[in-house]
């Protein structure tokens, strides 16, 4: 069953939440990151467009060294607890890269193949790989189909890529 | 007040019309549809829908997205009490006497219990919608730069800091969110901004894509992550669907309670329909004569925790149409519609777009009716649906992300800042940052530039404008408050939880 209960917050006395999360010295330098990303960027802009995207990033700088701050007081305190376990329990790595590079493959695609073929291909594929029964699949297909048809092309007239190979 | 009956009556008249009724009653079953399949949320459904809505009448169009709403925030009961998993988390504690129901051969008795006390909970909500509403535009008439300003940073402070786990990651959630509202033209200078030279961008990251990516794709990659599992086939339930007038007596007092619960949780930004189920099932065991029944099968539980949910969805739309500030991300999204149909929340909704308005309310309040019917007459269907496997769910909602972020401009790089978001989202999910807050700083982020480069304008620079007025000062105090708040929602939460351990 799901939770019956509502998580219990961070600091309600339970002690894995005092302790140093691993994820989060991750959070905490990927928050650097987009702040030395984008403070480059700010540099190149002309000087009167500065100061409002500026301010932005030090109220960033500034919440993310608090929050690296009280990693560091919780890894005194108490020590360094590695949840990437925890996080990523269950992580069907195989599938999930498979799924997340036929998506990209998609993108690529598109525009050369056009909307129909390259979808009917990402479908057939990704089904296939997910093991959905031959019945369900071309019962998929075919209501996913119509319903795009009945709604994109009919009712919103939005003419989806025919690729440039059919052009 | 002689107006504003002419005006609920003409928006009720205007929501009758052929149109709307289909529209609201397809985007109800979709809405249940959504709700039915554990894993996907009513935000994911609103967020998908949006570029449907495009092609139609920006009333018609809201009342679609309101329809998913209400029909998500129900349909999850079904799987709570058919199969023991919520398809929401708003359902969540609807699962723990329903399944019990289930499980003595009265499944069709909480479903009805669950779908008419979800009906109340709606309806009387949109009593709210329609007397707050209203009062609270009139307030944000007097609104100008500053205030806009300080407006912004409230409704960022509240639901950073109570939607999250950790208030510092909701804050930095929602400046993030801010930061990437920066990228576009700068509104005063004219200069791009961190468009790297794709002319799509000039405008800002379209929050539709945005919003698409961050609820729907993100969606994809959580249910790719994990196995794929047969859901358990639902309870074929025998039993006649209906309540005997002693239930109806017996369940009334549950429901009104619940709806104030949920009306004031809905009110209030950053609380959503999955704290008020609990809390409106906690009130009906307090309250109970017969609490023995609590946690083995009680229909006053399934009815103060459905009727609850519900009455969040009317009380959630009151900040968010009459101030700008979503109380979660469901409304955050339904926010986004609005300004995708070129409608600002705010004064302006009551007054030049008032007609759209009180359709929409008029909408709202049938489309309670049409989840009652649909729900009491589809709820076996509906059990089937909810069994539908993530294998053709992950293509699926894929290719309508795909198609949705397409249709938009009819342009192929906002599929890949759709996709992008995706993964934004799904990081942000994995490592506990706030994906609401991060919606919420899209939107809010321009208000609040605008506000504060304007209000610097006005006064040469001089920042002493941004408390200036007694309404600032108001805006401050409840920017503390958001502060402050998740420290008095914790206690309650934890209150709760010591309550229901008992």
């Amino acid at each position: 069953m799901e939770a019956a209960f509502p998580p219990q917050p961070e600091g309600s006395g339970n002690n894995a939440d005092e302790l140093m999360k691993r994820s989060d010295l991750g959070v905490g330098l990927f928050m650097y990151g987009v702040c030395l990303f984008f403070y480059l960027m700010v540099t190149t802009l002309p000087e009167e467009a500065r100061t409002y995207p500026l301010t932005i990033l030090a109220c960033l700088a500034v919440l993310n060294t608090c929050f690296v701050l009280r990693e560091v007081f919780a890894l005194k305190r108490r020590g360094l607890i590695n949840d990437l376990p925890d996080i990523f329990a269950g992580f069907r790595a195989g599938q999930f890269f498979f799924v997340l590079l036929a998506c990209m493959a998609y993108m690529a695609l598109l525009p050369y193949l056009g909307f129909y073929v390259t979808s009917l291909a990402y479908l057939v594929l990704c089904m296939c790989f997910l093991r959905v029964p031959k019945l369900h699949l071309l019962l998929s297909i075919a209501v996913l189909a119509a319903l795009i048809y009945a709604v994109f092309t009919l009712f919103l007239k939005v003419p989806l890529p025919v690729g440039r190979l059919f052009a | 007040m002689p107006d504003t009956l002419a005006l609920v009556s003409q928006g009720l008249i205007n929501a009758l019309s052929p149109v709307n009724l289909l529209a609201m009653l397809l985007a109800t079953i979709v809405g249940i549809v959504i709700g039915c399949l554990p894993g996907l949320s009513a935000a994911m459904g609103v967020a998908l829908l949006l570029p449907v809505t495009f092609g139609m009448d920006p009333a018609t169009g809201l009342i679609v997205l309101g329809g998913v709403y209400c029909g998500a925030i129900f349909g999850g009961s079904i799987s709570a009490i058919l199969i023991h998993t919520p398809g929401t988390p708003a359902s969540a504690a609807t699962a723990i006497d329903g399944y019990q129901l289930t499980l003595q051969g009265r499944a069709a008795k909480a479903i009805s219990v669950a779908c008419i006390a979800s009906f109340c909970g709606g309806l009387l909500s949109c009593l709210s919608l329609y007397c707050f509403s209203p009062l609270l535009a009139q307030l944000a008439m007097k609104f100008k730069s500053p205030e806009y300003f300080w407006l912004s940073l409230f409704g960022l402070t509240i639901i950073a800091g109570v939607s999250s786990k950790s208030m510092l990651k909701g804050l930095m959630s929602g400046v993030l969110g801010l930061l990437l509202s920066t990228v576009g033209m700068d509104p005063m200078e004219g200069v791009p901004r961190f468009t790297f030279d794709f002319s799509i961008l000039d405008s800002g990251i379209n929050t539709t894509c945005a919003l698409i990516g961050l609820f729907s794709m993100s969606q994809v990659l959580i249910l790719a992550e994990k196995a794929i599992v047969q859901r358990a086939r639902p309870v074929d339930f025998k039993d006649k669907i209906g309540l005997s007038g002693a239930e109806v007596k017996r369940l009334t007092p549950h429901v009104l309670r619940s709806w104030i619960i949920g009306n004031i949780v809905g009110i209030l930004p950053g609380a959503g329909a999955s704290i008020a189920c609990f809390m409106g099932y906690n009130e009906a065991r307090r309250f109970s004569r017969h609490k023995e029944e609590f946690g083995k099968g009680s229909i006053e539980g399934v009815a103060g925790s459905e009727a609850a949910n519900n009455a969040v969805t009317g009380g959630s739309l009151i900040p968010t149409l009459t101030l700008g500030i979503p109380g979660e991300s469901v409304t955050a999204v339904l926010m986004g519609g609005l300004i995708i149909h070129g409608l600002q929340p705010g004064p302006e909704l009551f007054t030049t777009y008032a007609g759209m308005t009180y359709t929409f309310f008029g909408g709202f309040v049938l489309i309670q009716f049409c989840m009652l019917a649909v729900g009491l007459a589809g709820c076996r269907g509906f059990a089937q649906i909810g069994r539908l496997s993530d294998a053709i769910l992950i293509p699926c909602i894929f290719l309508l992300c795909v198609v949705g972020s397409y249709a938009i401009h009819n342009n192929f790089e906002e599929v890949v800042i759709m996709f992008c978001f995706g993964l934004l989202g799904w990081l942000a999910q994995k490592f506990g940052l706030n994906t609401a807050a991060i919606v919420l700083g899209l939107i809010l982020g321009p208000i609040g530039e605008k506000g504060l480069r304007r209000s610097l304008l006005l006064n040469d620079g001089d920042p002493s404008i941004l408390f200036s007025t007694p309404l600032c000062w108001l805006l401050i105090g409840l920017c503390l408050f958001g502060l402050i708040s998740p420290l008095l929602m914790r206690h309650m939460e934890k209150r709760m939880g010591q309550h229901n351990a008992k």
